[in-house]
């Protein structure tokens, strides 16, 4: 039996998703210098495990996804709140803005849920593979991360704008 | 705009930040982590790889089962699930299970059915965290049960958590209650460390599977009994000849493995002997 996935393909696989990786791995972790890390260290991985895989993408995505969680672990919940990128989305719309924070502060597996489901637009069982969970397990964390969205967007987003244009505008004073 | 809706949007707007490109070796950029670099020398080395494909291959089929695709969740990289009763526990990256000796964690590991004394005095090594899994009528809940008092909801199940000053110095302990998996799991870990995400990963198997039973170290009649109690069929090892008072030296697939109702578990007794 031969590597599932030979050093080419490999090589292809690295051009056609590095940047569909680090797009996931950036919605994931919120951060571009740690989806640069996340995505380095799947691909690492995906190098000496080639072997072994069918799905080398199902396999980045579920290592991403673990790496992400245990870096979760490792720091203080304060910490993991403090955005690294504070400064990109200052031009983008509140409400963008508001719900960008918000995802960052649910558990990383709610999060990476979300951002399989509604940005990578793949199915309950396609996910269940990337997060190496079961598919009533995935929509338990979808329904639970929108219900947590939702109980947010239901009142503060409008005094939440206010709060941060009158900021935005303290600070440029 | 439904929350649905502004999700999707805010996504797509956010993912225009994302960087488009890794960090390249050796000279666009100085790398900014350790990682980095071990990336960098791997990716341009991929391409060399394939000249020494042959020797590779020898290697990595070594890796290889019976031929078997191997899920990402078997690797040292993902998780894997096991099980205790009728819940499922993810273990996570890097955890072991029940990876102690003389009870105490001697790395990150999930201990199932806690059994080890505690009279050996062995040192814990120093951040490392552990999570126990255990059932109601235990000990292990008996001592932590009080502390889960605040309301929570796990994996579609109600549950009770709480933490507590673990009697380890400088150690914290979270505890989650699940009522109707009759599963208690307490993780200690480091002040400050948050052990939420593992606690968290807790499940319900399906009525069509179960969980193979730690029967190693019971008699042959008995760890039959239980097996074939919970759906397993029992198959015997080769060259094995088991009396039924003859302990259990070994069980394959493993103790704390989930399997379909019905499977075949394969007990050996050889050299190990009777229980009287």
């Amino acid at each position: 039996m031969g590597c599932r996935v030979d050093s080419e393909q490999l090589r292809q696989f690295v051009h056609s998703h590095e940047s569909a990786l680090l797009r996931y791995a950036y919605l994931v972790a919120g951060s571009s210098s740690e989806a640069e890390d996340l995505v380095q260290s799947a691909l690492t991985k995906l190098l000496t495990a080639r072997a072994r895989i069918d799905s080398p993408l199902a396999y980045a995505r579920k290592t991403i996804f673990h790496e992400v969680c245990a870096a979760h672990r490792r720091r203080s919940r304060m910490s993991m709140l403090e955005t690294k990128d504070s400064t990109e989305f200052e031009t983008e719309i509140a409400t963008h803005q508001w719900m960008w924070s918000e995802l960052k502060k649910l558990q990383p597996r709610q999060r990476a849920a979300l951002v399989l489901r509604y940005y990578e637009g793949l199915s309950d069982d396609e996910i269940a593979v990337a997060l190496g969970c079961r598919r009533s397990t995935v929509r338990s964390l979808v329904a639970r991360g929108l219900k947590r969205l939702k109980s947010g967007m239901s009142q503060p987003i409008g005094s939440t704008v206010a709060i941060d244009n009158k900021k935005l505008r303290t600070d440029s004073q | 705009m439904n929350t649905e809706e502004v999700l999707r949007e805010t996504l797509h707007a956010a993912a225009a930040h994302a960087p488009t490109q890794l960090v390249r070796p050796p000279s666009t950029a100085a790398p900014r982590a350790r990682s980095r670099v071990g990336f960098a020398v791997a990716v341009s080395t991929a391409v060399t790889l394939v000249a020494a494909s042959v020797v590779a291959q020898a290697v990595f089929d070594t890796d290889e089962v019976d031929g078997s695709s191997v899920d990402p969740a078997s690797t040292d990289t993902a998780a894997r699930l096991v099980g205790m009763g009728r819940a499922a526990i993810e273990v996570p990256d890097g955890w072991q299970v029940n990876h102690t000796w003389c009870g105490v964690p001697q790395s990150n590991t999930i201990i199932i059915d806690p059994n080890g004394s505690l009279a050996c005095q062995v040192p814990r090594p120093v951040g490392v965290a552990d999570i126990v899994v255990d059932d109601l009528n235990s000990p292990t809940a008996a001592t932590w049960r009080s502390v889960a008092s605040e309301p929570t909801e796990v994996m579609g199940e109600d549950a009770l958590t709480g933490t507590a000053n673990s009697p380890l110095p400088g150690y914290v302990a979270t505890v989650l209650v699940v009522p109707d998996l009759d599963v208690i799991a307490v993780g200690t870990a480091p002040s400050g460390e948050s052990i939420k995400e593992e606690l968290t990963a807790i499940s319900r198997i399906p009525d069509t599977q179960a969980v193979v039973p730690m029967v190693i170290g019971e008699t042959w009649l008995r760890a039959t009994e239980r097996l074939e109690s919970l759906g397993f069929t029992v198959d015997i090892a080769d060259g094995d000849e088991p009396r039924d008072d003859q302990l259990v030296r070994d069980v394959s697939p493993g103790p704390w493995s989930i399997l379909p109702v019905g499977s075949t578990v394969t007990l050996a007794t050889a050299g190990f002997e009777s229980a009287n």
